[in-house]
């Protein structure tokens, strides 16, 4: 610190007072004036101030580090770059996705002034898919601050980073998992060997998530091990453990339990001479289904099969095992069995007493089995019914998930057509939805706005999914907006509302997309 | 091309940050009708809870609508010219409606009615009555200026040190003092130092630098006459005697040029908001500051938008290094900045920055215009770089945008430079201008 500044700090009372001397130049212009010592220093300071400033030797500091790469991509345009800004948050953060997978498939980064707003915003969930965006500057800036380092990671995707090792023995549960998903894709018995190595170590909780990870690409080769967790101390991992054998036809559990399931199930046609005729003309015996409930005292030895003792309430035990064990045995099995389609099994079930129990297992087996035949059938014979299965609570939703895009969509426009519960499930269709799914719910949509108060909001909560999801070939599509009345009731603000919405939702899509091609 | 801004530029023009969101509502083509522009307006109708009329001339940017919004440029505004941002040539080149071209008369009629008044002779003044007035100011600023050289001897001789732990008070009771000896220029000089102790380093250095620079305007306004005309000017500004905008016009330099808005930053005080902007001449190559104030949520006398640039004379008010103008008459349609001409050197800058103090020592923000420096990290603080190695450190950040423009490619800034550090404005690379920081953060 220079002496003056130092006199100054300290107070000119503390030192004796004299009158300090700065630099030759300044006390040439001070001195003659005869000043006390506190008008020297602060006129001296003045001038030095200046001086300083005027003179400053400028720091040098040395070169900075790697520069970031080239681009490769060109930059979308300041309109797309301003809406997508506008999809981190707020009334259109639902159309992100869709903003990304555009700049994705027009081969389309941001701009590099926009990217801390979003590497700051971007939801976790989206990095993923974000990443090929970002361009080489996100990769650069990811080394600039720690909240931005993941832009900068190798997606864990496609292949295993070189620590994977110690990130497998030191790292959060979740990197664990991803992990795992990699190894388990890309060398199978590398994971093997991960989970063989920690598996007694590993708390409960790991040990179900762990084991939850395997099941997405579980294979014959899994039985020796999944086996062995069938006496893990944690039941709910027992459980998982047994159920993934039963994905495994091969396997020793699949097929006693497939054995057993035999034991409780046949089936009959009439073998008269009528039904002869029948069969001949083309209308087929009507199948019968006989149903044995399994014995009264619960076989420990079940539970470690995966099936649970404990029953929901106002359920029969034997009932609620017997769906359990049919839950096991994929339905095509019933098929080869009994010589019978899929149609004729359920219209056989449907009129037995247990009809629930075993469509409840059925399902289960069919969406366990891939069983793509049995989709249509099965969602037409949860739809005659009342509310859901035990093992599988949301058989519409799930069955819906799983059928391919022709199917589900000609459901969901029967659906639309024939009633106004139920339409929720349509949030299972793909994304975008399909054409004449759109087209049923605006047409049907635009004959009820007339009578706004007797419809009630049931069809206006469709509106906001039909605004993010409709396809571009549908974004000009509109619904006419009804006269406020004067008194407006609840349910008619919030149709109306909800009409406002879904076309401002649309003329923003459809802006994303006239915007990328500019 | 209508409009020579991008949306950023258009949202930093709203009043506060509500309006600005508001404004990007009502970008939307579907909730506006007969969209329309002219050679000099642009124009449209908004179905709002009613229909609205509103309309923008392009030759300053000044706003006009129907709603009953007070803030100036109210959303609708907003939204039009966010449109015609987006839309640039595609918005349909129409005749203007009557509501449009009636308006368009009335401003150029208003606009020839100033002129006017402005070329009038001044109004008679009460000579005696004036003289009466400036000698009474004179021997209050020279009382005032008396008591706070006392003042600032205490500082010193007590410790600068001591001065962490005063009150908020014992500034602003200095500050009071002042403002009553009619030496407002003394009084804000007081209340920027209250503010150094509880900034970050070592700001004991440059409060001394401060104090001194204020005792030397202060003994130069005792010997005043002794001084050079033009310094006199200077002396007379820091410690408060403001020339007013009509002076100004009529007695201050009057530049015409082609000038470029390089940099702005908008000062939010308690009731008024104060936009600095930084203008460089291109062909004269000068530099001039110009000052706007806005009460609450009234709107900037003139659109002055950083990255464009128009045709103007401005007038400076006299200094020895006139710097702080004012816009007297705009020509034309303002065109877009796609880069900022700066030094090449870091040295370049600040040996025009000396020459400057050489003639106005008491100079506060110097406009630093840099070519191709690379912002680079040392320790905590971030700093740019020229190509030869010397870095200037930067006021504390987050510098973000900055450092994503760069990339550690070299980047023209433009920012304000105090002596102490860097504050950075705005950017230029790959022909494109950015604001470094949006206007409502």
């Amino acid at each position: 610190m220079r002496e003056a500044l130092r006199v100054a700090v300290v107070g000119t009372g503390s030192v004796n007072g004299a009158v300090t001397s700065q630099d030759a130049a300044v006390d040439a212009l001070v001195s003659p004036l005869g000043l006390s010592p506190e008008r020297s220093l602060l006129l001296g300071a003045g001038a030095t101030a200046i001086r300083r400033r005027a003179g400053m030797v400028v720091e040098v500091v040395p070169s900075p580090g790697v520069p970031a790469a080239a681009e490769t991509l060109p930059a979308c345009s300041a309109a797309f770059q301003e809406r997508l800004v506008q999809t981190l948050e707020g009334e259109f953060a639902t159309v992100l996705p869709e903003a990304i997978a555009l700049l994705v498939k027009h081969g389309q980064r941001l701009p590099h002034e926009a990217l801390p707003q979003v590497l700051d915003k971007l939801p976790p969930s989206h990095r993923g898919e974000a990443r090929p965006i970002l361009g080489e500057r996100a990769r650069w800036l990811a080394g600039v601050r720690k909240e931005w380092s993941w832009a900068g990671a190798a997606s864990l995707e496609s292949v295993l980073p070189a620590n994977a090792d110690t990130l497998w023995g030191e790292g959060s549960l979740s990197i664990r998992k991803e992990l795992l998903k990699v190894a388990r894709q890309t060398t199978r018995d590398r994971a093997n060997a991960w989970l063989d190595a920690s598996w007694k170590q590993e708390s409960a909780d790991n040990r179900f998530a762990l084991i939850g990870v395997l099941g997405e690409t579980v294979a014959a080769d899994d039985e020796p091990f999944l086996v062995r967790v069938l006496t893990d101390r944690s039941a709910q991992v027992r459980q998982t453990a047994a159920r993934l054998l039963w994905k495994l036809p091969e396997s020793e559990l699949a097929i006693r339990l497939r054995t057993r399931a035999e034991g409780l199930l046949s089936a009959t046609r009439p073998t008269g001479f009528l039904s002869k005729v029948k069969a001949a003309v083309g209308g087929g015996a009507a199948l019968t289904l006989k149903v044995e409930l399994p014995p009264e005292a619960f076989d420990p030895t079940w539970e470690k099969e995966g099936i649970a003792e404990s029953t929901p309430q106002n359920l029969g035990r034997r009932q609620w095992w017997l769906a359990q064990t049919l839950a096991a045995v994929s339905p095509t099995y019933w098929q080869q069995e009994f010589s019978a389609t899929p149609q004729e099994l359920l219209a056989a079930a449907s009129s037995h007493e247990f009809a629930d129990m075993v469509l409840d297992g059925w399902t289960f087996a069919a969406l366990q089995h891939d069983a793509r035949d049995w989709f249509e059938p099965l969602w037409r014979a949860w739809r005659s019914r009342q509310g859901g299965g035990h093992i599988v609570a949301q058989p519409l939703h799930e069955l819906m998930l799983k059928m391919d895009r022709d199917t589900a969509s000609a459901l969901a426009v029967e659906l639309i057509n024939a009633e106004t519960s139920n339409l929720l499930v349509l949030g299972a269709l793909k994304t975008p939805w399909p054409e004449p799914v759109v087209d049923a719910v605006l047409t049907r949509f635009a004959g009820m706005t007339g009578d706004i108060t007797k419809q009630g909001h049931p069809w206006a909560n469709l509106l906001p999914m039909l605004s993010f999801y409709a396809p571009p070939t549908r974004l000009d599509r509109t619904l006419p907006i009804p006269n406020r009345s004067e008194l407006p009731s609840w349910h008619e603000t919030h149709l109306i509302r909800a009409i406002e919405s879904f076309h401002s939702t649309l003329q923003f899509r459809r802006s994303l997309h006239e915007e990328i091609t500019r | 091309m209508p409009l020579p801004m991008n949306s950023e530029q258009v949202l930093a023009m709203a009043p506060d940050a509500s309006a600005a969101a508001a404004g990007r509502k009502l970008a939307n083509p579907a909730t506006w009708q007969g969209i329309g522009r002219s050679e000099q307006a642009l124009w449209g109708q908004c179905q709002g809870s009613a229909l609205y009329q509103t309309q923008i001339a392009l030759s300053d940017l000044t706003t006009k609508c129907s709603c009953p919004s007070r803030k100036f440029p109210c959303k609708h505004a907003l939204g039009l010219m966010l449109i015609a941002a987006a839309k640039g040539d595609g918005i349909a080149v129409a005749s203007e409606p009557e509501w449009v071209a009636g308006w368009l008369q009335k401003r150029t009629a208003a606009a020839d009615k100033r002129e006017a008044k402005q070329s009038a002779p001044p109004k008679p003044v009460d000579e005696v009555a004036q003289g009466k007035r400036v000698a009474q100011r004179q021997d209050r600023v020279l009382k005032g200026i008396e008591q706070l050289e006392t003042w600032l001897d205490d500082l010193v001789r007590q410790g600068l040190g001591r001065l962490e732990s005063e009150p908020p008070s014992f500034w602003e009771q200095q500050a009071k003092r002042l403002v009553d000896a009619q030496a407002p220029g003394l009084a804000s000089a007081v209340r920027r130092l209250s503010e150094l102790p509880h900034s970050a380093g070592d700001w004991s250095a440059e409060m001394f630098d401060r104090l001194g620079l204020m005792a030397l305007a202060t003994h130069a306004y005792k010997r005043l006459e002794a001084l050079d005309p033009a310094v006199q000017r200077d002396v007379r500004q820091f410690i408060g005697f403001n020339v007013e905008q009509a002076v100004v016009i009529a007695e201050g330099e009057s530049v015409a040029d082609d000038w470029a808005v390089v940099a702005q930053s908008l000062l939010n005080d308690e009731r008024v908001r104060v936009q600095r902007s930084w203008l460089c001449g291109h062909q004269t190559g000068r530099v001039a500051l110009v000052l706007q104030f806005a009460a609450g949520p009234e709107r900037f006398p003139e659109v002055v938008a950083p990255g464009t640039a128009f045709r103007a004379e401005l007038s400076f008010w006299p200094s020895a290094f006139p710097m702080r103008a004012l816009i007297v008459k705009r020509e034309g349609q303002a065109s877009v900045l796609s880069s900022i001409t700066g030094a090449t050197s870091v040295e370049t800058m600040l040996a025009e920055q000396a020459q400057a103090l050489a003639k106005q020592p008491w100079l506060e923000a110097w406009p630093a215009l840099l070519n191709g420096v690379v912002p680079v990290m040392r320790g905590e603080r971030l700093y740019v770089r020229d190509a030869q190695g010397a870095a200037l450190p930067l006021a504390p950040g987050p510098h973000d945008r900055l450092l994503a423009l760069s990339g550690g490619h070299p980047v023209d800034v433009a920012g304000e430079w105090d002596g102490y550090r860097l504050r950075p404005l705005t950017a230029a690379v790959d022909g494109r201008f950015v604001m470094l920081r949006s206007a409502h953060a």
